[in-house]
């Protein structure tokens, strides 16, 4: 018999696990051996030391903590939501969500106030009667319903929508294109030359607005076209273009623009050169 | 009732059932976690409270036809493991095994058997404890240990020769 065998049956015959029969074997070995027994005998001596070990036991406070332990777990199993309630709790809770959105909407929607209006507007009525210089005259305030939405007017946009968009548009190049093809015509429409007007005036680019001023040179002699350029004269804020509107309006002798260049004279803003200019160009056409 | 009828009724919610398992089992487990906390029996008994926590939370892992006090046992050991290495992280040291000089000696005799438990080598003192405190059989303990009984049982003879000899030196 091998060594390992002979341990493992000294290890059952230690810890008394071993059979009649393993017995009986053992009781020959020990005979043979005698040193055998003395290692049986040993190991079993061991392992009955151990016996006082396994007297201790659990004490009351353990059995108290853990009762309490398996009372608590068994509450929350009872809390425990149903299985099939488990699986669909975040399609439910989904529904829910949406459920009130809606609710929220409609009610919000059905209760809120309209935003108040203006419903009249104060008109002066001016008697036909004459007075005397430093009487009073005496006025009389009307008022007057004012229709919720008052009519359209046409906007520009209905006349040139290309144009307009062209013209309000982030480059700087699509306005130019857009001033250049509205002055290729012969003749402008009103609608044009508010176009114009409006590109002169508010245009963020000096290069558009140059483009207004040379497009329309060649149609300077009508005198809608010095319109356009006198109104936009004093809201120029770069002193060359205000310059190029002086030159053009001097050069084509145009009457209705002297009351606002010797405005512009006036304006202590109005740099040196144009205010020479203007001088100048005044002196000539008068003479 | 069986263990494993007794495990399974639990898996199926009812949870009164786990109070038999523990009062057959709370004594095996605390002499286990006893000799694994060295010793100390507030850390043994909050170790038990642990093992049968653990028992309830995951028992729907346990599987039917699977032996329960393997089971029980792999959970006592987990404990134990992750107790051990709070420790160790908190003691800031890490110090695996036992120390074979130095002997300490003890007047009284079962002192000394404790000690001498501890001082064994982990693989013969597992044995021991699974064998003796756990009350497994050989061959639950090679199904847990992933071994021949064979091998269970020549560790075995060996841990409590081992065990003579450290005693015999520190008493």
């Amino acid at each position: 018999m091998e060594r390992a065998e002979i341990e493992q049956l000294l290890a059952e015959y230690a810890t008394g696990e071993v059979s009649d029969e393993k017995k009986l074997r053992l009781s020959e070995m020990f005979l043979k051996d005698p040193f055998l027994k003395e290692e049986a005998n040993t190991v079993a001596f061991a392992w009955e030391a151990l016996n006082h070990e396994t007297s201790q036991h659990a004490t009351e406070k353990m059995d108290k903590q853990f009762y309490t332990m398996l009372q608590d777990v068994k509450a929350k199993n009872k809390l425990k939501p149903m299985p099939i309630i488990a699986l669909k709790r975040s399609w439910l809770k989904l529904a829910i969500a949406s459920a009130a959105c809606i609710v929220g909407f409609i009610v919000g929607r059905s209760s809120i106030k309209p935003i108040e209006t203006i419903r009249f507007k104060t008109v002066y009525v001016k008697p036909s009667t004459t007075y005397a210089v430093g009487d009073k005259q005496p006025t009389q305030v009307l008022m007057k319903p004012v229709s919720k939405r008052p009519p359209k007017s046409r906007s520009v946009s209905q006349y040139h929508p290309e144009f307009d968009r062209k013209i309000r548009s982030l480059y700087a190049s699509e306005r130019i294109t857009a001033v250049l093809s509205i002055t290729e015509k012969s003749n402008l429409s009103a609608e044009d030359l508010q176009l114009l007007e409006l590109a002169l005036k508010e245009d963020p680019s000096s290069s558009v607005r140059l483009a207004v001023i040379d497009g329309v040179r060649p149609l300077i002699a009508q005198t809608k076209v010095q319109g356009v350029l006198i109104s936009a004269i004093n809201s120029q804020t770069d002193t060359w273009i205000q310059e190029s509107i002086v030159d053009l309006l001097l050069e084509h002798k145009s009457k209705e623009a002297i009351p606002y260049l010797l405005t512009l004279l006036e304006n202590k803003t109005t740099t040196s050169l144009v205010q020479h200019k203007i001088k100048e160009g005044i002196e000539t056409f008068l003479n | 009732m069986t263990d494993e009828e007794l495990m399974l009724s639990v898996k199926n919610g009812d949870l009164d059932k786990a109070a038999i398992l523990y009062e057959r089992y709370k004594n095996n487990i605390y002499l286990y976690m006893r000799y694994r906390n060295k010793n100390s029996q507030e850390r043994s008994e909050d170790s038990v409270q642990q093992v049968f926590y653990r028992l309830l939370r995951y028992r729907d892992s346990y599987r039917e036809g699977k032996t329960f006090k393997p089971w029980l046992y792999g959970i006592a050991r987990n404990v134990s493991h992750i107790n051990y290495k709070d420790e160790a992280i908190q003691e800031g040291l890490r110090t695996d095994y036992v120390q074979d000089e130095g002997y300490v000696s003890f007047n009284d005799e079962h002192q000394a058997v404790r000690c001498a438990l501890t001082l064994l080598p982990e693989a013969y003192r597992e044995v021991l404890m699974m064998s003796k405190f756990l009350d497994m059989k050989y061959e639950d303990i090679a199904e847990v240990n992933n071994c021949s009984v064979g091998v269970i049982k020549t560790r075995v003879f060996r841990a409590l020769k081992a065990l003579k000899e450290v005693y015999f030196k520190i008493s």
